[in-house]
Order: C-alpha cells, then sequence, then structure tokens
C-alpha cells in the first residue's frame, strides 16, 4: 500500500527541498495525490501515537509520581492523537472540494515511507520513538534556529542518525507547503504570464462539496484544539491547510510550545532515559495476527489472538463506517433517522471499543517467550472500497457487525471473556441493535 | 423497669409520592441491571399491603410484570414512614415497635400524629394570602384513613381539593412497626371543565392573572413572583410581540407538600416528637431510568461536599459507571431534534431559551445533522460501554462545570449534560461532587480498572 502510494514520489536532491513527481502534472490531479499522501501520513501518525499513549501508564507502575507523570504524557499524546483526527477530517475535506475520492488507507508496518526520517512502526512510549515524533513534527530550520533549538534538534536527530540535510527534506510540513502551493493563485497582474497549470483552477474548486464534508460540530464537541475544517473556496482551503501545518510545527499562531512538535520536546526532556524507570508497558512492537508476515511480532497466544482480530475487526468497522459517512450529503436542517448521523456515531463508537479492546490487549501475552504482552495490532483491512449501492454498503456493514458478534461468542468461553464478561455483554448487545438498525437500512 | 423514649425520627425524612388515580397503590419493585447498556429491568420485591378499612397491614411479593396502571387510572406511590426511637441509656436508634412502645409503659394509641400540607402554586404567582390551599389535620392515633381536604379562601362555597390522604398503620404481631402513610391525590386539575370548578373568580385573580414579560415582580408582594423559569404555568399568549403576556387559565392541580409530625408523651418522662417532610409529584412515566443529577446527588455534595477527597476506588468507579448510566438514560427520554431545535416555538429547548433571555444568536445548540435521539442515545451507550473498559477521558473533558452554566458560546453550550435546563433556568451542569469524582475515577482510569479485577 505504502509503495504504491508513494511510488511517483521523490524527494528532491539535498540544497532543494521540495517534492518531485514524476506523473500527476494536472495541478488538481496533482493536489488530490499529494492530499491522498497527506491523509496517509496523519492517519498513520495517529494509529503510532494512539499506540504510543495507550502503552504509558499500567500495574508495573507504582510511585505515585511516576503514575502522575505517565497519565500526564498520556493525556498529552492522546490529544496530540486526537489532533491528528481533526486534520485527516480536514485533509479529506480539501480531497472533497477539488472532486477527489476521500482516503483512508494508510501504509501498513513495516514499511519505510520516504516521507520520514524512520519506519512506521507501533511500539511502546520510549526515549527513541518520542525522537522520531519530534523529528516528524518539527518546524523549519529557521524557526529552530530561532528559538534556539538547533543544537537540541541536532542531538536527537544524533540519536536517530538522522542528517542534516535528511531533517529538513523529511518535515510533514514541507507537503503542506507543497499543497497549499497548488492552491495558491498567482496575483491577478501575473496570472497572465504565470506558466498555465500551474495551480488549480477556480472551476475546480466545487463549493457545493459543502455537504459532503466532515462539519466540525457533527466530530468535536470540546476539544477546542481539535481543527476541523470545512472549505467552499481556495482561500478557506489554504487557511485549512495552513492550520493543520501551523498546530504540527508552531509556525504560524500556535505557539511553539504549543505545537505537537512542542509537546513531544517537553516530554522528551522530562522522559527517563534507558536503563531508568521505564512510565511504558512491555509490549510487543509491532503486534500482529499475520503469521506471514517475518517482520512484525506475531500473536501467538490464542485467546490474545482472537482479541486481536477483534481488534482488527472493529479497525476496519471504523474505517468503513467513516468512508461511508462522507458519501452521504449531510441533512439540509434537522432529521430524524439520519443515516449520516448514525455513521457518525457508530464512528465515534468504534473508537470506545478500540480503546477497551486495546486495553485488554494489553493485559495478555504475546506468546512467544519474551515476557513481552500484546497490543492492538491495527492491521489496515485489504479494502476500504465501498459498493456502489447505498444498500449495498449497509450489507457490508451488517455482515461487519455479525462477525463481531461470533468473535464475542467465541470470546465468552475463554478465561480472558470470562474476566471481561460484562464488557463481551454490553458488546453483544451494542451490537444487536447497530445490527437491527444495519438491516433495517438494507431494506431501506 | 420502665424505659423512656428519648429521642424520635421519622425515616425517611423526606418521602415523595406520585399522584395517581387508582385506589390500588403501586407495588414495590427494584430496578436491576442485566444489560451493561440496556435498560434497567423491573423487579417485584416486597411490598406492604393496607386494608384502609382497619388500618392492618400484610406482606406480599406482587408477580411480574408489574402494573402501572389499572382500570382506574394510575397507580399512585404512596410511601410508608416508619418510626424510630431511641431509649434512655442507648446510643443508636431503631425501629420503634409494640413492644418497644410496651417497654415504655405506652401502646401503639400513645402515638400521636398531625399532618400539614399545601399547595401554593396559585399563591406562589398571586401572593395573595386567600390563594394558598392548605390542610391541617389536628392529632389523632386512630387507624382510619383521614382525607387531606385542601381549603381556600377564594374558593367557592364548601368547594375543597383532594391533595390524598394519611393513615396510621395498625401495628400487628407480623409487622410490630409503628409506621405512617401518605397516599398522594388523584392528579386531578381542576378548572378544566366548569363542572369541576372550585375557584371562585369573583373572589380571586387566578383565572386571567397574567405576567409581564419583562417584569414578573408585580404584584401585593414585590420580588416574592420571580420565578425562574417564568410563566411556567398553563395560559394562553395574548397581545402582540412586544406586548405578549402569558394570561392563566386557571387551572389548579392537587399535588402538594408539607409536614408529617409524630408526638409521644412518656407516662412520666418527657414529650418526644419528630417530623418528616412528605410531597407528592407526578407519576414516573420512565420508571426503569434515572435522571442525571437528581435530589440524592445533592445531598451527597451537601452531606459530603463538592469535592471527593482521597485516592478514589472502585466504588467511586462504580459511582460513575452509575453517573454515566444515567447520562444514557436520559438522554435517551429526549426528543434531542426538538430540544436541539434553534426555533421560538415553545416547546423547543435551550436555544429558545438562551433568545429570549439573554437574546442570544438563534441558533441549534448541535450540529442539527447528528443530533437525533437515536443517534444521540447510540452514543451515550457506547460511552457507557467504554467506561467498563476506563475510557473515560472524553466523557470527562466535555462536562460542564458549575460556574459555566452560562457559557452562552458553541463550545459552552456543547458542553454536557446538553440540552437541558438547570433549577436556575441556566444550561444544566452537574454537582461539582459528580464532576470531581467522575474528573478523578476519569484520572485513575486503568488502575481502578485493575483493581476492579
Amino acid at each position: 500500500m505504502s509503495a504504491r502510494l508513494t511510488r511517483h514520489l521523490q524527494w528532491r536532491p539535498p540544497g532543494g527541498f521540495g517534492l518531485h513527481l514524476d506523473v500527476y502534472k494536472a495541478p488538481r490531479e496533482r493536489a488530490a495525490y499529494l492530499l491522498r499522501i497527506a491523509a496517509a501520513v496523519e492517519h498513520s501518525i495517529m494509529v503510532q501515537y494512539l499506540f504510543a499513549a495507550w502503552s504509558l501508564g499500567g500495574p508495573h507502575l507504582k510511585d505515585p509520581k511516576q503514575i502522575a507523570l505517565a497519565r500526564e504524557w498520556q493525556t498529552t499524546i492522546l490529544d496530540v492523537a486526537r489532533e491528528e483526527m481533526g486534520h485527516l477530517a480536514t485533509v479529506e475535506n480539501m480531497l472533497t472540494l477539488i472532486g477527489g475520492v476521500p482516503s483512508f488507507a494508510r501504509g501498513d508496518y513495516p514499511a519505510v515511507s520516504n516521507l520520514y526520517p524512520f519506519a512506521f512502526a507501533l511500539e511502546p512510549l520510549t526515549k527513541r520513538s518520542l525522537a522520531r515524533y519530534i523529528m516528524a513534527e518539527m518546524p523549519s530550520e529557521a524557526l529552530l534556529k530561532e528559538h534556539g533549538l538547533s543544537d537540541r534538534i541536532g542531538k536527537i536527530a544524533g540519536l536517530l542518525r538522522v542528517r542534516k540535510n535528511e531533517r529538513q527534506a523529511h518535515r510533514v510540513g514541507i507537503l503542506y507547503d507543497e499543497i497549499v502551493n497548488l492552491f495558491t493563485a498567482p496575483p491577478v497582474s501575473s496570472v497572465a504570464g504565470s506558466k498555465a497549470g500551474s495551480y488549480i483552477a477556480s472551476a475546480d474548486i466545487q463549493a457545493g462539496s459543502l455537504n459532503y464534508q466532515v462539519r466540525p460540530g457533527e466530530w468535536k464537541l470540546r476539544y477546542d484544539d481539535l481543527l476541523i475544517r470545512t472549505a467552499s473556496n481556495r482561500e478557506q482551503a489554504i487557511q485549512a491547510l495552513q492550520n493543520i501545518s501551523d498546530q504540527g510545527e508552531g509556525t504560524g499562531l500556535t505557539p511553539l510550545n504549543q505545537s505537537h512538535f512542542g509537546r513531544f520536546l517537553q516530554i522528551y526532556h522530562a522522559f527517563p532515559d534507558e536503563g531508568d524507570w521505564q512510565p511504558a508497558r512491555k509490549l510487543a512492537k509491532n503486534p500482529t495476527t499475520d503469521p506471514d508476515d517475518g517482520k512484525a511480532s506475531l500473536i501467538r497466544n490464542r485467546e490474545a489472538g482472537i482479541w486481536a482480530h477483534l481488534f482488527n475487526l472493529h479497525y476496519k468497522m471504523l474505517l468503513m463506517f467513516l468512508t461511508h459517512s462522507f458519501a452521504i450529503e449531510a441533512p439540509a436542517g434537522q432529521k430524524e433517522n439520519s443515516p449520516r448521523a448514525l455513521l457518525i456515531t457508530w464512528t465515534f463508537g468504534e473508537m470506545y471499543h478500540l480503546r477497551s479492546i486495546a486495553e485488554i490487549l494489553m493485559t495478555l501475552p504475546l506468546g512467544d517467550h519474551s515476557g513481552n504482552a500484546a497490543g492492538p495490532p491495527f492491521e489496515m483491512p485489504v479494502s476500504l472500497a465501498l459498493a456502489a449501492r447505498e444498500p449495498d454498503r449497509w450489507r457490508l456493514h451488517r455482515d461487519l457487525i455479525g462477525a463481531s458478534q461470533n468473535y464475542v461468542e467465541r470470546l465468552e468461553n475463554t478465561r480472558s471473556g470470562k474476566k471481561h464478561a460484562s464488557y463481551l455483554q454490553g458488546l453483544r448487545q451494542v451490537n444487536a441493535k447497530a445490527l437491527q438498525q444495519a438491516i433495517t437500512l438494507v431494506g431501506a | 423497669m420502665r424505659r423512656e423514649l428519648i429521642e424520635l425520627r421519622i425515616l425517611p425524612p423526606l418521602a415523595i409520592g406520585r399522584l395517581g388515580s387508582s385506589p390500588d397503590p403501586m407495588d414495590n419493585y427494584d430496578l436491576v441491571i442485566r444489560d451493561p447498556v440496556g435498560p434497567r429491568q423491573i423487579e417485584p420485591a416486597e411490598t406492604l399491603r393496607v386494608d384502609r378499612k382497619t388500618g392492618s397491614v400484610s406482606r406480599f411479593t406482587p408477580k411480574a410484570p408489574l402494573r402501572f396502571k389499572d382500570r382506574h387510572g394510575v397507580r399512585p406511590v404512596a410511601p410508608f414512614l416508619e418510626v424510630w426511637a431511641r431509649l434512655k441509656g442507648e446510643s443508636k436508634l431503631r425501629p420503634l415497635t409494640v413492644e418497644l412502645l410496651r417497654a415504655a409503659g405506652l401502646k401503639p394509641d400513645s402515638v400521636s400524629w398531625r399532618v400539614q400540607v399545601a399547595n401554593l402554586k396559585i399563591f406562589r404567582r398571586t401572593a395573595v394570602e386567600a390563594d394558598k390551599i392548605a390542610t391541617d389535620i389536628r392529632p389523632f392515633s386512630d387507624h382510619k384513613v383521614h382525607r387531606l381536604s385542601g381549603r381556600c379562601r377564594n374558593f367557592l362555597p364548601r368547594k375543597t381539593v383532594s391533595l390524598g390522604s394519611v393513615q396510621y398503620i395498625l401495628p400487628s404481631r407480623t409487622l410490630p412497626e409503628i409506621r405512617f402513610r401518605f397516599t398522594p391525590a388523584g392528579g386531578k386539575v381542576y378548572g378544566l371543565d366548569p363542572a369541576d370548578n372550585v375557584y371562585d373568580s369573583s373572589k380571586g385573580t387566578w383565572q386571567g392573572q397574567y405576567s409581564e414579560p419583562q417584569d414578573n415582580t408585580q404584584g401585593p408582594a414585590k420580588g416574592r413572583l420571580l420565578t425562574q423559569p417564568f410563566q411556567t404555568f398553563a395560559g394562553e399568549n395574548k397581545g402582540g410581540d412586544k406586548d405578549s403576556k402569558l394570561v392563566s387559565a386557571g387551572y389548579i392541580d392537587d399535588e402538594c407538600d408539607g409536614f408529617v409530625e409524630v408526638e409521644i408523651r412518656n407516662r412520666t418522662g418527657p414529650m418526644v416528637r419528630a417530623f418528616a417532610r412528605i410531597a407528592s409529584g407526578p407519576p414516573a412515566f420512565a420508571p426503569d431510568s434515572m435522571p442525571v443529577r437528581t435530589v440524592g446527588d445533592e445531598l451527597e455534595q451537601a452531606m459530603f461536599g463538592p469535592r471527593v477527597n482521597g485516592r478514589v476506588t472502585v466504588k467511586e468507579l462504580r459511582e460513575v459507571v452509575e453517573i454515566v448510566r444515567r447520562a444514557m438514560e436520559t438522554a435517551c427520554l429526549m426528543n434531542a431534534a426538538q430540544l436541539n431545535a434553534g426555533s421560538l416555538q415553545p416547546g423547543s429547548g435551550m436555544a429558545r431559551h438562551d433568545t429570549k433571555d439573554w437574546h442570544r444568536a438563534l441558533e441549534p445548540m448541535f450540529e442539527p445533522s447528528v443530533a437525533e435521539t437515536v443517534a444521540i442515545a447510540s452514543r451515550h451507550q457506547r460511552v457507557l460501554l467504554g467506561v467498563e473498559s476506563g475510557s473515560l477521558v472524553w466523557f470527562a473533558n466535555a462536562l460542564r462545570d458549575f460556574d459555566q452554566v452560562a457559557d452562552l458560546s458553541t463550545e459552552g453550550r456543547r458542553k454536557m449534560p446538553g440540552l437541558m435546563r438547570g433549577s436556575d433556568g441556566m444550561h444544566l451542569a452537574l454537582t461539582r461532587r459528580q464532576v470531581d469524582k467522575i474528573r478523578k475515577v476519569a484520572a485513575a482510569g486503568v488502575r481502578l480498572m485493575s483493581d476492579r479485577r
């Protein structure tokens, strides 16, 4: 997936930062391609941050100060992960604005993406993984210099053995700079002289797509920092993309210490070194259910394996509900029994399910004699394609929910299932209600 | 040796009955949770049956399913009040029984009761003493039914409103405790039908009474009439947009509240007495659910303070699960679309109030495309399930603080609980203690879950 997505993308040689695309010459298509990559990037880092945040804490911590620190860092990283969800939603909105197809695909691990100075990895939070996150969210060299951070970042880069020219080439922000360039029209006075086809034509920016975009009010209730932007014109799109970049790097209105980069940097400085106490649980790196994936950690424990399959299934459900919600136009005004509202609700529900199942997985052994616990595998489904007909989309949801019921049934007779009987019983009930709704909508 | 009663208590100190016109009061039941995310189950529980003619009492367990209505109408909830006593030389209260009375040289008819109840709803609006509906049942020790006939100086001649009845239960060998029962009225509304009318409009002003939109403090006792929200009576809007006023239709209901007093004179010692409060309210139309904020939450805060001190435990986790469940149950009962609507139509929710009370721009509270009952109920179910596994952070962060009830910004109005109005007329917040408890349990998260297992 990753290679397919990025095979047309190359970094320019050191000294000339930017992207080189060997195809997609038309600005709209070029922007759509880059936005799909941006979506994959946001999705990937969100998943990594979730894994890292969930790994913090656990019964091995006894000292109240250490527990409090782990909790504080967990809250910070979860906030950042939520903000990445907002970025992802905004990117999908911009794709929708220019007539692109929303994309929730991302590279599976272990995949070295040339967007990063490191391989995508699901791992418990360590000083080293924090260093990676800092590098991914890092602002420009000039801003680092302005804040006197060049040497510190140099040391962190050294830890990861990232050379200076690579540091700048792999900033996530550079991707957004390129997309903003494609949205930016030259001043009217120079339009005549500008190179034809260097920016997205106004006719390709469709205000009518607004009802298909994710609205902030549908997704955020409380998180003021959750940036979900819609756009109906060029200026709004540019502003939205710049906001994302700012929140990550702290380059615009977002103060540096409140940016993702700044928040990770603060954790990094307070984080214990290797050999000191470890705030994260002892979890497997890159847990997987795929026995053919030699580079990941296969979950061999039978019960953990079933929970992991259940996790993957609900991850797929989340992505399918989300994809489907983008395909339904927001109703004008109040509407009872809106399928779109139901899908959004289900998506929220899946976030809770993933958190709950991950928590259970982190208490179960990997089963490989390493002593590591399993963890949430976040394996991408084979396909996220939606059926062309609406009833068939609900048929898919119906089948996925039914599959979840099967896993619940299998787990109920296991030792861990009995321990979490209340959760399984609740999941069974929630599934049963959702199943009824899906069946109704298949008929509708 | 003769014992001496030195202290009495009536328990519960506050008993709330529910109106109903059936002569057969509602059976007792427990609410049981079998499905972690589903509704509570109503399970029959041991019930006391009173023979109203004699006052004698017997116990039985009703069969499922319970009936909340019978051919006569809604079955009223008629609470029992029990007398507890402390004897000289003892430190603990215990139920007052025939035997205990005998030890003090007394008999059941040594116990005397007095009941004072009133319905001051009209007086609350007119501030006219003659509009008070009240009754005072002078001390009695028999076991007959005593009717609470509410009298009012502004009623038509010989007209009264039944506010219910009370009865001193005849203790028996198997049920020797000293008990009292309050049976609320039938839930009638007077004034709808001229034949039922009790109020003399030639004497009183209730029919046709109105409050000015901009000044609800008019009347003989200025300030007494201020209610929040105002205009909470049945009536008709008259006048134009600018001078619109709600004119009372003159309706009167049969709810009441007041005091039950018990008094016992020791044979040689002093008189001991105690009192309890009683009140009647409307029937529970969703008896298998509980509101997100209850009088119980207020009392807990009053007793233990606004903060939960010390390390939170599995006990607090269970209490928080209960609060989240109540939030879900409340959400399931709401017509979310209507309450969210940005409309000035009476019957719409907080958006209307924010505009009428504070001149805020009229707009829905939440994004209309997702604010509908099925979706909101589903979301709460998933939150409740999430709490089971320690995922409470979102819920904790979304809560409205007590000092944010007047935050009418878009974000402020979307805090939880949403779409609901507090007794001060502003957006509802949970009690400070509830909020503190939820936040502390959320912060303890995973530790509590592993403690629980």
